[in-house]
């Protein structure tokens, strides 16, 4: 094989690497067994023949610029896969497929004499160069996603600005709370309304602003929805703690969830509903109450009567008494809307200290005034329930600048006896209350005699 | 490069001390270097298919510590980076000794050597076979330099295969370098887009260096 010794032929076929002798005359002098297996060329046809001979056309020019440089000058060269990637024309063993991927270095050796010669080593370099092709690839997926990944966070980030900018501009409170009811955002508007700078550092729940009347019932109810992660609505007062100043705040929280489904905590918005409910309240008490009087209104009135009938049953009996004030318009015309109102206010007031807490009195606008009388024993009874209110209504009443002394005509129905309804318990009230009145017209009549009693007129 | 009438001083000055190169000796490496770098610069291009220039080296006599601070302010400029070095030792049998070392900031070898290959600048590491290529680059610019000194000592000059280091200038320098004085050419690389400027020194010991400023006196008889 060449002029080595028989132990350096051993070595150098057993190298796995391609070894490639050339002397100064540019004539191969060592041929390993790797090249005969790559190149297909045995060591006995390549030795002794140039290199460009063996390949020729299939060799770069480059290496043979590298032999002369190491051969001439004794300067060592490496050929780097990456700008020469396949040199040599070698293959895989027993395969004529691609070229194998290279890395070659050409270094000075000593040879014959004084001769200097040069050693190539090839090494084959095809499954590292698959792998950073692979690493490669690997590198630009990851930037791609990275670049995926970026654009999400960016998306984000103004998602979560946009979110923060509406929540800021927005007209009604915005908090988030976690499942406790601990503050973890508040927006300012919320934060101004309860006149509280939540801290990130502390744990407030939601709930502390809730003036103390409502609070109990707040709680209650919150950890009862939140417990199920139900929606939450409600309206309660809540003090604003700079001010003190207590308001009504309508609330509506919807349970946050994560991927799985799991209440994790609550959003909610709160509208500051202090006016409407306030209204509403007044409303509410108007619809239910006579403003001027305080006494009920007709619609009470009338679900109280229709109750009476209902547990009354037709086993117990009530009474219905309708009083109409005589005179009053003379003292309005007489005296003004104030004195009037005065009057009604005044007659009121005496009507409900004469009666029972059981029974029930409404004005039913301008000077008529019902009476329910839940409860009598007889008609004698009721006879002196209405001498009790004529005299009552007969007092002189002080408007102010004078007294004035009124009048009533009073009518009464019973159930079950006049009525098994309302409608008609009301009909024959009114219809005798008429009656009283044009009889009282005649004097010396005993009013409370004729209507109370037929069988004494 | 400035010179004339401080030539005579340093000539003295070399006689005293070997450690100093007249402005004229200095001149001749330059001009020695130049040719071979432009050598080196055509087998670039042919592997490439794209003009590589690379410019007239300057050449001085520095100290080590002198050399750290220059490598130093030239990372300055992208602190981040680190000193990517090339290094081949080569023999002159007889006369001197020298490890060679190929010095570009890592950054803009790595973009100079993906430009060359193509490849789109995805990894910040440098990869196995990057490496390699940036190695074959250090090889062709330093034997360019070598067989210049070479064909002007009229000397064989035995050289080994490059080696990659990449590490920070004053590491660099100091763990593969033990002489106090280093002959540095400072050389530039343009691509087409990319502007890389590098150092070629030349690290010798005493013995070597006496030898060496010996063979540039004969030579140039200055």
């Amino acid at each position: 094989m060449g002029a080595v010794t028989p132990i350096a032929d051993h070595i150098t076929d057993a190298i796995a690497a391609g070894l490639v002798v050339i002397d100064a005359h540019g004539i191969v002098r060592v041929w390993n067994r790797w090249m005969e297996e790559h190149s297909a060329v045995a060591a006995p046809a390549a030795i002794g023949r140039a290199l460009s001979d063996i390949f020729e056309p299939g060799l770069e020019r480059r290496v043979l610029m590298a032999i002369r440089e190491a051969v001439d000058f004794g300067l060592a060269s490496l050929l780097s896969h990456a700008l020469h990637p396949s040199p040599f024309p070698l293959h895989a063993y027993r395969n004529a497929g691609d070229r194998l991927k290279q890395s070659v270095t050409i270094s000075p050796i000593a040879g014959e004499g004084a001769a200097r010669w040069c050693l190539i080593q090839i090494n084959d370099v095809t499954s590292l160069v698959k792998r950073e092709q692979l690493l490669r690839q690997q590198t630009r997926q990851l930037t791609e996603k990275l670049k995926t990944l970026t654009q999400a966070q960016e998306q984000l980030r103004r998602n979560e600005m946009r979110f923060r900018e509406l929540a800021r501009q927005a007209p009604v409170g915005i908090f988030e709370t976690d499942l406790f009811g601990r503050i973890v955002f508040a927006n300012e508007r919320w934060q101004h309304m309860v006149g509280h700078l939540w801290d990130h550092h502390r744990v407030d729940a939601w709930y502390d602003v809730v003036a103390i009347e409502d609070r109990e019932s707040v709680v209650q109810n919150w950890k009862r929805a939140s417990e199920s992660g139900a929606r939450y609505q409600t309206e309660f007062r809540c003090t604003n703690r700079n001010s003190m100043r207590k308001f009504w705040v309508s609330v509506d929280a919807m349970p946050v969830r994560n991927d799985d489904g799991q209440t994790v905590g609550y959003i909610a918005t709160a509208i500051d509903i202090h006016d409407a409910k306030e209204t509403s309240l007044r409303n509410a008490q108007q619809a239910t109450f006579d403003a001027l009087t305080g006494l009920y209104n007709r619609t009470p009135f009338n679900e109280r009567l229709g109750k009476a009938i209902e547990s009354a049953a037709g086993r117990h009996q009530f009474a219905l008494m309708f009083i109409d004030l005589d005179r009053f318009k003379a003292v309005n015309d007489a005296h003004g809307h104030e004195a009037g109102d005065l009057v009604l206010k005044a007659i009121a007031r005496r009507l409900r200290r004469l009666l029972r807490v059981d029974d029930t009195v409404a004005r039913f606008g301008g000077d008529e005034f019902v009476v329910l009388l839940a409860d009598f024993r007889d008609e004698r009874d009721l006879a002196r329930v209405a001498a009790k209110i004529d005299r009552a209504i007969a007092q002189p009443i002080n408007i102010g600048t004078c007294h004035v002394e009124l009048g009533c005509s009073v009518g009464c129905s019973i159930y079950p006896r006049d009525g098994a309804d309302a409608a008609s318990l009301m009909r024959r009230a009114d219809g005798n209350m008429y009656e009283a009145k044009h009889v009282r017209r005649e004097p010396g009549d005993d009013i409370a005699a004729r209507n109370l009693d037929p069988s004494s007129a | 490069m400035a010179h004339s009438d401080t030539g005579g001083e340093a000539s003295r000055g070399a006689l005293a001390s070997p450690l100093v190169l007249t402005d004229l000796q200095l001149d001749a490496l330059a001009e020695t270097f130049n040719l071979s770098l432009g050598e080196a610069a055509a087998v670039f291009s042919q592997l490439v298919q794209e003009e590589i220039e690379l410019s007239v080296p300057t050449v001085e006599l520095l100290p080590r510590d002198q050399l750290v601070e220059r490598l130093e302010s030239m990372q300055q400029t992208a602190p981040s980076s680190r000193l990517c070095s090339i290094t081949q030792r080569f023999d002159a049998a007889g006369s001197f000794h020298t490890d060679t070392m190929l010095i570009f900031p890592e950054s803009g070898s790595l973009e100079i050597v993906r430009r060359m290959l193509g490849e789109e600048a995805t990894a910040e590491a440098i990869s196995e076979l990057e490496q390699d290529a940036l190695a074959e680059i250090g090889n062709i610019i330093i034997n360019g330099c070598m067989s210049s000194i070479s064909n002007l000592f009229r000397k064989e000059i035995i050289g080994t295969l490059p080696e990659v280091v990449i590490n920070d200038s004053r590491t660099l320098i100091m763990e593969h370098c033990t002489a106090d004085d280093i002959l540095v050419a400072r050389i530039g690389m343009h691509l087409a887009v990319q502007n890389v400027s590098g150092f070629v020194l030349f690290m010798m010991d005493i013995p070597s260096i006496r030898n060496f400023l010996g063979e540039i006196e004969h030579l140039f008889d200055i």
